[in-house]
């Protein structure tokens, strides 16, 4: 069943966490409404997703890029090979980008491709909110923006909320 | 310049700690150490905040640094920040080390910063194993650096609510689990921030995130809008 993020933000948390266990989404116990609500849609998203099937090894991927991998070019990870191999489907450039969000960044060859197949393939690999904005080279794009060589991709990962 | 601690749990209870530290023995360009908050102190909390007894944060930790350093003015204000009471709190001038756990206290705090000339705000915040800190400093009435907003729409847009207005089961949900280090980390950040800037003035990269679990950190170079 489908979702619309308005219908879960009637529900309680007991009510989401109970649709988070039928979907299979785990760690949501003791995260915020929110975060909850984000993990359903994206969830959602990823099932309806056209392009889902083409990168089911990534959505396995649960492990998070260590600092020895930050900022280096991804070499020996078969995932990582096969996300590589997805984004340089139909040609393109050659040349690697940067892509972060938040503390985590890679070099991906990523030209010719639109920020929005980039999100939804890395979403993952570099943990990707369903709803950041994306930057390039410091400015605003949208979805439909081409990647070009000597572009810097930066998704927003939200602020941190807490602290007291 | 007066210093004002706003938010004394996991993240202010520490930094309050390492800047005083820092201050007392290097410094002597500020008049003032105001500490922030309308929470108390309880048993639970000594998990991962850094007090001794209980009563109002506030107090708290004035009576505490009172006694570790007497030649310093400390002041205590035991009241959430609201729209009504921020204008008695934030003033011309003032470093402000923001360390509150909701974005609708960042955009009220970050509002009053807009309006004032002079002023230097570090926020920091954290989730259960990673966070961000940022630095919105004005001068003469120009952004130096971005405000908190500019690229944060979930701190603009969120609809939490401000602790004053918070129901007792709504206050107990937005207690969720946090992780001492974490915590820890966003304030050694808050403090990097605040170091970079007086001691080299260099705020290119204004803000960072970090992951623990991930190992690592990033800093950001983000253009004034």
């Amino acid at each position: 069943m489908n979702y619309s993020k308005s219908d879960l933000e009637t529900m309680n948390l007991v009510v989401l966490r109970g649709i988070c266990q039928n979907l299979g989404i785990t760690g949501m116990s003791k995260k915020r409404k929110e975060i909850i609500i984000d993990a359903i849609l994206a969830n959602s998203a990823a099932k309806k997703s056209v392009t889902a099937s083409k990168s089911d090894k990534t959505t396995r991927v649960e492990t998070k890029p260590t600092s020895k991998d930050a900022d280096t070019p991804v070499k020996s990870s078969s995932v990582f090979k096969s996300i590589n191999a997805d984004l340089s489907k139909d040609g393109g450039s050659s040349a690697r980008i940067h892509v972060s969000c938040g503390a985590a960044s890679q070099t991906f060859e990523i030209c010719g491709k639109t920020v929005a197949m980039v999100s939804n393939l890395l979403k993952d690999i570099l943990n990707i909110p369903v709803f950041s904005a994306s930057y390039v080279n410091g400015r605003v794009v949208l979805g439909d923006y081409m990647i070009k060589e000597g572009d810097q991709l930066e998704f927003i990962k939200p602020a941190g909320n807490k602290g007291c | 310049m007066n210093i004002k601690i706003i938010g004394l749990g996991g993240i202010g209870s520490y930094l309050s700690e390492f800047v005083i530290r820092y201050l007392n023995f290097t410094s002597t360009d500020y008049k003032s150490v105001t500490f922030v908050d309308g929470d108390k102190y309880e048993i639970k909390n000594l998990s991962r905040q850094n007090f001794k007894g209980g009563g109002f944060k506030a107090a708290n930790q004035k009576d505490k640094y009172d006694k570790i350093y007497p030649s310093i003015e400390f002041k205590d204000f035991n009241e959430y920040i609201t729209e009504h009471n921020i204008g008695d709190v934030i003033q011309e001038g003032d470093l402000i080390f923001l360390c509150v756990d909701n974005h609708s206290t960042r955009k009220t705090v970050n509002e009053r910063c807009k309006k004032l000339k002079n002023m230097i705000l570090i926020s920091g915040g954290n989730e259960f194993t990673d966070g961000n800190t940022q630095i919105f400093i004005r001068e003469d009435g120009v952004n130096i650096t971005p405000t908190l907003t500019d690229y944060h729409d979930d701190i603009l847009n969120s609809k939490d609510k401000n602790p004053n207005d918070m129901s007792c089961e709504e206050l107990a949900e937005a207690g969720s689990p946090q992780l001492i280090f974490a915590n820890i980390t966003a304030a050694v950040y808050m403090c990097w921030l605040y170091y970079n800037y007086v001691a080299n003035k260099n705020v290119t990269r204004n803000e960072v995130y970090f992951d623990g679990c991930g190992m690592n950190a990033a800093s950001k170079i983000r253009l004034v809008k």
